[in-house]
């Protein structure tokens, strides 16, 4: 009784830290997509003088995402930010599909951009690795309240 | 295995996640991401969250608080872990820690189990 109790204690501990985690990155994210659409206000500001803009005319017909996430299936969902350009590179050797060719999306917006342009770049940038670090906490969250909710049932069905 | 972050969101909120790489469009025009404007309609932002949530090779969904409000009961309805779907400020908008929708879940399922 008294290993459950404490394995209950250590779950519940757990459960706690992981909601902790998320709502800290979480604020984390808030605060860069703040700060991220602060500098994009400020590039389209400065980019304006020479008629150019920031919005999503700019965007191309197509394009890959150079940025993704590794799911890892086997750690029950977690998750890591991950670099797609290297596969795409090794898959380029094979095929030569020009349409599909990623570009550092800021080269959208011309070739000599705005800091604050640059700046926003790398704040959403910061942005995602806390939105999947927040996901990750979430799992944990689960995880670990389902953890609890069992050792609880237990408990319960050895009291009767 | 690789998968995507999609993004529902105002233009500056969506071009910022772009930047940072997330963005694919394929040449059948089929997207990762979704720019509300006020022109766009709930249908539109109800399938595009539907057609993300779906998608096996989804990770992760990112909607702006005030698109998320409009269907609302689209993500009180939601209950898979992937894709994870979280709620961001929009551009316009202070961000309202109390209607976060993974926290309300949490607390929901606690209350319940009372």
């Amino acid at each position: 009784a008294n290993e459950l109790n404490e394995q209950i204690d250590q779950e519940l501990r757990l459960f706690l830290t992981a909601i902790d985690e998320y709502q800290t990155l979480s604020a984390e994210l808030n605060g860069y997509c703040k700060s991220g659409c602060f500098d994009i206000a400020r590039a389209r500001k400065a980019m304006s003088c020479e008629g150019r803009t920031v919005s999503q005319l700019q965007y191309p017909a197509a394009f890959t995402a150079r940025v993704g996430v590794d799911l890892d299936t086997d750690l029950e969902s977690a998750m890591t930010v991950k670099d797609l350009t290297r596969a795409e590179e090794a898959k380029k050797d094979e095929e030569d599909d020009s349409t599909s060719k990623s570009v550092d999306p800021i080269k959208w917006f011309g070739v000599l951009v705005p800091q604050h342009l640059r700046n926003s770049q790398r704040t959403f940038s910061r942005g995602l690795e806390a939105a999947v670090g927040a996901a990750n906490a979430y799992h944990k969250i689960k995880r670990h309240y389902d953890h609890y909710s069992s050792l609880m049932e237990k408990k319960r069905s050895q009291n009767e | 295995a690789d998968a995507l972050v999609c993004v529902i969101g105002d233009e500056d909120t969506v071009t910022g996640f772009l930047l940072a790489g997330i963005g694919e469009v394929d040449l059948k025009k089929n997207s990762n991401f979704l720019v509300v404007t006020p022109k766009t309609t709930t249908t539109q932002v109800e399938d595009a969250f539907k057609a993300f949530t779906n998608r096996e090779d989804v990770a992760v969904v990112l909607i702006t608080q005030t698109v998320a409000d409009s269907i609302r009961y689209l993500l009180d309805e939601y209950q898979a872990m992937v894709p994870t779907v979280l709620e961001i400020p929009s551009k316009d908008n202070p961000y309202d820690a109390s209607k976060d929708s993974v926290m309300q879940r949490i607390l929901k399922k606690m209350s319940v189990e009372k």
